[in-house]
């Protein structure tokens, strides 16, 4: 009788087992809410990709932009040694990670696959840096940089090269966070070693910055006068940006914000 | 099967949301393609049938659960030889080591367009030819032959391939190049003759 059942079994068509199979065990097909989450959630995390590696992109401009490449002599004699040592990594590897997920989350989508690896590798590296380029454009990157600077791990070679090229007050150099106004002249300074000074600002140009207010962080070319007095001649922002330079220097000092 | 005889007519398109409403007609849909299935099924894995049968069961299984992700602007026959293929080469993958010893008793005529193709005059024998096309088909590696598979004896256009495999269809056709070109290559160096 098994026997029988059994070859019963075997001579079904396949139609006709996938029939039973699915009526025994009241199989149902998944709900279509289920596609179409998975289908919104590869999108967006394409798009929180593209997001993330286009902020990399701005902070990445702004570094580049703000080094001092015109003074890198007054820390090492190698072009390369200053580029390797003030190159943002972190950002670097978190714009290559994020490329990377967006490549791999754009052929998770329905039609993804319809596009070559290349042609998708490129149009999510381009979309991140046209969308980082507005954010450094619009300002928004100094914002983004304050915000992650104290959460970012830098090499110690980073500060040493970064830091220390404005802290050589003999030969004209001085940078740190304006702390105090004196008087419409002078304000005060603290560097990077934490020493205060009373720099003279009379008669100084101001580049690539409408305005210097209390927390600020400005870099100074000028001479050193006493001890704790700097004579300013140029005055330019810790970070820059670069389509800042189309704005012609001011003479205005400061202001109180 | 008076059910499927009124939908005889029906797309399958047309076929799959009367499913949707009612799961009595997916014996009809699975009526329709289980021979072309199996047949796919075959080709690609040169598994005994009694496998193969149980591939496609597993095959109709998944694609009724899935049947809610079938979108319309696919064909309805690409959705399922996907469902088909991947289901196929994650259990051929599996079963790489198993030797294989059956071969589709395929009609010789449909090897014509590919051995037109590579060039080479077709076999008087036409078993013997059969068998060593199929011999040399199981020395490709697997994304090979499956789109020789795919290309020649499913007779699809590389538009419907590159849907199924899920690739560009530029991939597709350098895939198709290079598998004809390994094809060669393993005839030559197995020194057998079609011709």
């Amino acid at each position: 009788m098994k026997k029988q059942k059994e070859s019963d079994q075997e001579q079904k068509s396949v139609s006709q087992k996938v029939w039973q199979q699915i009526s025994e065990n009241e199989v149902e097909p998944l709900p279509k809410w289920r596609w179409q989450l998975k289908e919104l959630l590869n999108w967006g995390m394409f798009f929180l990709s593209v997001l993330l590696g286009s902020i990399s992109v701005s902070i990445i401009l702004l570094e580049l932009f703000s080094a001092d490449w015109q003074f890198y002599t007054n820390v090492t004699n190698s072009f390369f040694t200053y580029l390797f040592s003030v190159l943002p990594y972190f950002w670097i590897i978190l714009l290559i990670v994020m490329v990377i997920i967006a490549y791999y989350r754009f052929f998770q989508t329905k039609k993804g696959y319809r596009f070559t690896g290349l042609r998708v590798l490129v149009f999510s590296l381009l979309l991140s840096f046209a969308i980082g380029l507005f954010l450094y454009f619009a300002n928004v990157s100094f914002w983004l940089y304050d915000v992650t600077n104290p959460y970012i791990p830098k090499p110690a070679v980073y500060h040493i090269h970064k830091y220390q090229v404005w802290q050589k007050v003999n030969d004209g150099f001085l940078a740190g966070k304006v702390v105090d106004f004196l008087d419409n002249k002078h304000l005060k300074l603290r560097d990077f070693e934490n020493n205060i000074w009373k720099v003279n600002c009379l008669n100084a140009k101001m580049y690539n910055m409408e305005m210097i207010y209390l927390g600020k962080f400005i870099k100074i070319l000028g001479e050193k006068v006493s001890d704790d007095l700097f004579q300013a001649r140029e005055v330019h922002p810790w970070k820059r940006n670069i389509f800042d330079k189309f704005v012609k220097p001011s003479i205005k000092i400061y202001q109180m914000k | 099967m008076l059910l499927c005889q009124q939908t005889d007519k029906f797309t399958d398109e047309k076929l799959v949301s009367l499913v949707l409403e009612n799961h009595h007609y997916y014996l009809c849909l699975v009526k329709r393609y289980e021979n072309k299935i199996l047949r796919y099924v075959y080709r690609l894995s040169s598994l005994k049938r009694e496998d193969c049968e149980d591939l496609v069961q597993e095959i109709f299984l998944k694609a009724y659960k899935n049947l809610n992700s079938f979108s319309q602007n696919l064909k309805f026959s690409t959705w399922l030889y996907r469902i088909a293929h991947n289901i196929t080469i994650s259990n051929y993958r599996k079963l790489q080591a198993r030797p294989k010893e059956v071969y589709e008793n395929s009609e010789s005529s449909m090897w014509d367009s590919f051995l037109s193709d590579l060039d080479i005059v077709k076999e008087v024998n036409n078993q013997l030819l059969n068998e060593n096309i199929w011999k040399i088909l199981d020395k490709l590696p697997a994304k090979y032959r499956e789109v020789l598979v795919l290309r020649f004896l499913e007779e699809l256009e590389y538009k419907e391939i590159s849907d199924i495999l899920r690739k560009p269809v530029n991939t597709v056709g350098t895939l198709i190049r290079r598998a004809k070109k390994q094809f060669v290559k393993v005839l030559e160096k197995e020194k057998i003759n079609l011709s």
